[in-house]
């Protein structure tokens, strides 16, 4: 496979790693400002802030994934040389961000 | 004492001047790249440069805004909207922009990545790329469109 290739669809993989992972929160830890800590624990008297411990799962589990991916690519796969595989795949990705953007402002809006 | 609370406005500051840069290097960059979608393959080094610089900008911007959230959450969302307003639209409009706020560092990662290994544009080989590195960037422009736009009116109704 093609080096540019290659490090593509290890972006993609890496992309809808980080949109499964955004999206599911399979682990979390949250922020307490009040208090100054951080813990994995939801405590429901204080303010709790999931953000931070959202986006750090996201981003290295993304990361994380797009890496294994671009070593395993790299052991002599021969699939999807198509041009249009790789387009396909790519914009794919484009589709998940955006769709999660999307529930993201849905669910924010009919929480709020 | 919440984190960053004392230094809340300058840290405010900067979040606007890197959010500028940030938006600038988006328009700079959709003008360049939708140039290549329409085939007018010029001022390639210019398209990298703004590329390089969203990369930076919005890097800073994020991690300026992180460090802002805290004295936010506690000073404006719990004292002021949901306190004295019950603004609960304004909350909503500043969670979405959070969460937009992580999916666009993931955008313009990928921006970058897609600006390094388009060369020459013009090339056979690179012109598969090119309509996700759009699709990215129309992504980025309603992105940092809608981050900017919430973010001001969020300063206007009260700031940290």
């Amino acid at each position: 496979m093609e080096r540019k290739d290659r490090i593509v669809l290890a972006m993609v993989i890496g992309m809808l790693g980080f949109v499964i992972t955004y999206y599911f929160q399979p682990f979390a830890f949250y922020y307490y400002p009040l208090e100054g800590i951080w813990s994995t624990e939801k405590l429901s008297e204080t303010i709790a802030m999931g953000w931070y411990g959202r986006s750090f799962w996201g981003l290295t589990l993304g990361a994380l994934a797009g890496s294994i991916a671009f070593g395993l690519l790299g052991k002599g796969w021969k699939i999807l040389r198509f041009d249009a595989a790789i387009k396909l795949l790519s914009l794919l990705a484009v589709t998940a961000l955006v769709l999660l953007s999307v529930h993201i402002v849905i669910h924010e809006f009919s929480v709020g | 004492m919440i984190a960053f609370e004392s230094i809340g406005k300058l840290l405010l500051f900067l979040h606007l001047i890197a959010a500028v840069c940030a938006t600038a290097a988006t328009i700079h960059l959709a003008i360049r790249v939708f140039g290549y979608l329409a085939g007018r393959y010029i001022k390639i080094s210019q398209e990298k440069v703004f590329a390089k610089l969203l990369l930076i900008s919005y890097g800073v911007c994020y991690m300026l805004g992180a460090l802002l959230y805290p004295n936010f959450r506690i000073r404006v969302r719990r004292d002021y909207f949901d306190a004295v307003q019950h603004m609960n639209f304004a909350t909503a409009l500043f969670e979405v922009k959070e969460h937009l706020a992580t999916l666009g560092l993931v955008a313009t990662m990928a921006i970058w990545i897609f600006s390094k290994l388009i060369d020459r544009p013009s090339k056979l080989e690179n012109k598969k790329y090119l309509p996700a590195y759009g699709a990215l960037i129309i992504f980025m422009l309603a992105n940092v469109a809608y981050n900017i736009w919430s973010g001001w009116y969020l300063t206007v109704l009260r700031s940290v």
